[in-house]
């Protein structure tokens, strides 16, 4: 009885993830800037491509091709990309337990912003750039996270998060002075790189989703693996050890898991911020309380919240667009207040 | 069942435990006992098996295996902890609590089974945690946190209990119920225990044996009857006390020292 009240409590509030996205996908394939796409026919032309149905949206080719390799793309690339951040700011949280966490702590942010900005500046060279850039920025990521963790365990005493946070704060500055010289000196630039820093998730066709999609599924199933040992680990290190748990061990596999997701998410959406701190907390304001439920519920709610994001970003001012970190910070930012203002925060400290 | 031969334990080059034996029979309850400082905490974190890894020399054997071979998981299921100052996990239910006892026995992967849920139920049985299975965490009070925390322990289902202070946070009524609790359970499921404690009366009310660490040393081991001396106690502790024996067992109470006499 017991075991089936476990799974009715995961289920159901997956269920509604899934519900959420579903409808945020809708919408974001609905609406868009080509004013004379009506709604539903964007809808009908999508369902149409499923497989054994036949339905006629009554879209031209061009207009086809609008709803599908650009709409549906970038709504997929926001899915995938919310949905990374979303859950590794909730696997940071409950490796760190700490409430303020966000995937980007160990300098995973920094050292994509300083590879990508390697490779705005070097332009010239000719590679192309939808590729090198992403490319950059993840290597630049997982570098810091590789010196953070590297400076995180030295010294005799065992790893501690205190001393990875530490760490992270420090290579954070490091990359981010780098990433500020190198800036400076091709001030040229300055508006590409500081447009790719604020975020965009602007494709043409499905290669970021190519790009992307390996990364997400291969940490998502990571960290969906570790969900119960983020459960035991926060009762602390100590008493995670004493019920047999090799905390070291398990925080590495899940930070790394949740780097190298994000990594890829900064690759190709830029540095999107808040998503990966606020969605965790809304889901567990809405009663998650175990990290099996808080992971996949994160995912899909993450998700949705960036294609709507998104989807402001591209419609308000259409035909300009404002770089998504900003529709998430405005929306990030009030609600951060209002999470530091609560006395009890669902997370350990 | 434990048996502690000759450990010491470094921690960034200062030592806290020398060569410290101990050992503690199946079904017998020792009590450590010692001033601030003395290598109490030290001790359980080395019986525990975390901190200071590598640090110590000795060995520790639980149930006639070195504990430093054991896995993990194999050594929590031979030994819980009941920690000074658990860490409570905000938002967490009292029911997810106790299974996180049952962390040694479920797959890596995996989730809990049948026998797991009951393994809880049966501790929220005996434990009369019934009314508060259904609460958080963060809303019990001290003593209910630590009847929970005592059953997330059992939930281990380990021959071996570790307590660390386990009444250092609770009123004299719940010391009482909690030490009666543990006494209980010992009984009933053939515990070997070893807790540190402060409170040298209760100490000599419930453990079968006491053994005093000062400084890092084995410096008293005998029964509370031997132990609780006025100049043992004096020497470790620095404190005057009487002692006083009566058909319940021996009390210790704190006195004044006489003060010099001020001149006329």
């Amino acid at each position: 009885m017991a075991a089936t009240t476990t799974t009715t409590r995961t289920l159901r509030p997956v269920l509604v993830g899934v519900v959420v996205a579903a409808a945020a996908i809708c919408c974001g394939v609905a609406f868009g800037p080509a004013s004379r796409i009506g709604p539903g026919a964007a809808l009908v032309e999508v369902v149409d491509r499923i497989p054994g149905v036949a339905l006629d949206s009554g879209l031209s080719p061009s207009q086809a091709a609008t709803v599908w390799d650009l709409r549906l793309s970038r709504t997929i690339l926001g899915l995938l990309v919310g949905w990374m951040l979303a859950s590794a700011g909730a696997a940071y949280q409950g490796v760190f337990r700490n409430p303020l966490a966000d995937p980007y702590l160990l300098g995973v942010a920094a050292g994509a912003g300083f590879g990508a900005t390697l490779v705005i500046v070097q332009g010239r060279v000719g590679a192309d750039p939808s590729v090198m850039v992403p490319a950059a920025a993840f290597g630049g990521a997982m570098l810091a996270v590789f010196v953070t963790y590297l400076v995180g365990a030295a010294g005799d005493r065992r790893r501690t998060p205190a001393s990875l946070l530490l760490a992270g704060v420090a290579v954070s500055s490091l990359f981010t002075a780098l990433q500020t010289f190198v800036q400076q000196r091709h001030a040229s630039d300055i508006r590409l790189v500081y447009s790719w820093i604020l975020g965009r998730l602007s494709t043409a066709g499905w290669g970021e989703v190519a790009m992307l999609l390996p990364y997400v599924a291969l940490s998502s199933g990571v960290l969906l693996l570790y969900g119960r040992t983020l459960d035991v680990m926060s009762v602390g290190d100590d008493e995670a050890s004493s019920l047999g748990l090799d905390v070291n061990r398990a925080r590495f596999v899940i930070v790394l898991a949740a780097s190298l997701g994000t990594a890829g998410a900064v690759g190709v959406g830029g540095l999107i911020g808040f998503v990966g701190i606020i969605v965790p907390h809304v889901v567990r304001l809405l009663g998650a309380g175990s990290y099996r439920v808080i992971l996949p519920v994160s995912m899909l709610t993450g998700g949705a919240f960036l294609v709507l994001a998104d989807l402001v970003a591209r419609t308000a001012l259409a035909p300009a667009e404002i770089p998504i970190g900003v529709v998430t910070a405005f929306c990030g930012a009030p609600f951060f207040v209002f999470l530091l203002r609560r006395r009890s925060v669902g997370v350990a400290t | 069942m434990i048996r502690v031969e000759g450990v010491s334990v470094d921690v960034d080059g200062t030592r806290l435990l020398h060569d410290v034996d101990l050992h503690v029979a199946t079904g017998e309850w020792v009590c450590v006992l010692g001033p601030n400082g003395a290598g109490k905490s030290t001790l359980v974190r080395a019986l525990a098996g975390f901190g200071g890894r590598g640090a110590h020399g000795g060995r520790i054997l639980l149930d006639g295996a070195d504990a430093a071979g054991l896995r993990g998981r194999e050594r929590a299921r031979r030994l819980a902890v009941v920690p000074q100052t658990p860490v409570i996990p905000a938002g967490m239910g009292v029911t997810d609590y106790l299974l996180l006892g049952r962390t040694p026995y479920v797959p890596r992967f995996g989730v809990e089974r049948a026998t797991d849920h009951a393994a809880v139920a049966e501790v929220i049985a005996r434990l009369d945690l019934g009314d508060l299975a259904d609460r958080r965490l963060d809303s019990l009070s001290g003593g209910e946190r630590q009847r929970v925390v005592l059953g997330r322990a059992l939930v281990q289902d380990t021959p071996v209990l570790v307590l660390d202070e386990p009444t250092s946070a609770l009123d004299i009524g719940h010391q009482q119920e909690v030490l009666d609790l543990v006494d209980e359970l010992r009984a009933e499921r053939g515990l070997t225990v070893l807790s540190t404690m402060h409170d040298l009366t209760l100490a000599g009310q419930y453990a079968d044996r006491l053994v005093v660490l000062a400084a890092g040393r084995v410096v008293a081991d005998g029964p509370a009857a031997a132990v609780l001396a006025p100049d043992l106690l004096k020497a470790t502790f620095g404190v005057n006390v009487r002692v006083i024996a009566d058909p319940d067992g021996l009390s210790v109470l704190p006195v004044r020292a006489p003060r010099p006499q001020p001149r006329p």
